[in-house]
């Protein structure tokens, strides 16, 4: 079970519990989670569900590939050297059972 | 499908940008006064306007897709020119505003298909195109004469955009 929690600006948070072996992103577009969407369905293509990681949670992340490094540069809200991330590109059930992340203010 | 995706559809949408923003001068004024916004005017006018409008899909498996329930091989045609209007998303949607809010569209497609020249097009249209195109041509404007022509639905562009500019600019032309 993984425990992801999404910090928007507005102070609220959504929390998806899930079993899946899923990514970040596919988790909270499937669980309505606002301001992830997904546009190219999980294919580091659109950068369109970035999210900044809590620097407690960095540690347990698998490296950025060379595709989410270029896609990162493309983000609607600012790249933040250490802390983004493409939610597509980080796979549940692999090294960490909880995460934090900040939700940018926008995608598009 | 490089070439042809390459040429065609950021022909297609700059045709659209350039008529769009010729026929709504307060928006043209905007964006000549700061070029950030040709970002804007890209997206919008892929928006209202999908350069492909309509694309084929082929159903892997039965499924219900809002309710209509579709067998497994059914051929669908997926409009994206509608979805890109969708009054239930997009606020006074026929309109063309750069201004409106910023919201996912479908214009580059979805899912594993995403368009793979989403990032060449924004950079080689709203990038370079646009930008040079108002700045080397100081009052572009439309030919009142002669009407302009937008036409297809599958592949959506203009077919016809007679355009005028202030003559003594031409000798400056570097594009």
């Amino acid at each position: 079970m993984t425990k992801l929690s999404f910090h928007h600006s507005d102070g609220s948070i959504d929390v998806v519990e899930t079993d899946s072996e899923t990514s970040i992103m596919r988790a909270a577009v499937t669980n309505g989670v606002r301001g992830i969407v997904g546009e190219c369905g999980g294919q580091a293509m659109c950068a369109t569900c970035h999210v900044y990681v809590r620097p407690e949670y960095l540690g347990g992340l698998p490296g950025i590939g060379d595709d989410e490094d270029e896609m990162l540069d493309c983000t609607a809200d600012p790249r933040d050297d250490v802390r983004s991330r493409l939610g597509c590109q980080i796979k549940l059930g692999t090294g960490f059972d909880e995460l934090e992340v900040d939700v940018p203010g926008s995608q598009v | 499908m490089t070439i042809g995706g390459g040429l065609n559809e950021p022909r297609d949408v700059l045709g659209v940008a350039v008529w769009a923003l010729l026929n709504h001068p307060q928006q043209l004024a905007q964006v000549v006064a700061d070029p950030a916004l040709f970002p804007l005017t890209f997206e919008e006018a892929v928006r209202w306007v999908a350069p492909i409008g309509m694309y084929p899909r082929e159903t892997t498996k039965s499924t219900v897709l809002d309710g209509i329930q579709l067998p497994r091989g059914a051929h669908l045609g997926v409009v994206i020119g509608a979805a890109n209007r969708d009054p239930k998303v997009f606020a006074d949607p026929e309109s063309f505003n750069i201004n409106r809010e910023k919201k996912p569209h479908l214009a580059f497609g979805g899912g594993n298909h995403f368009c793979a020249g989403t990032w060449v097009a924004r950079a080689s249209v709203a990038g370079v195109a646009l930008p040079d195109l108002f700045r080397e041509l100081p009052g572009l404007r439309l030919d009142p004469e002669r009407p302009a022509v937008d036409a297809g639905w599958v592949f959506r562009g203009m077919t016809d955009l007679p355009v005028t500019w202030d003559s003594n600019s031409a000798s400056q032309l570097s594009i």
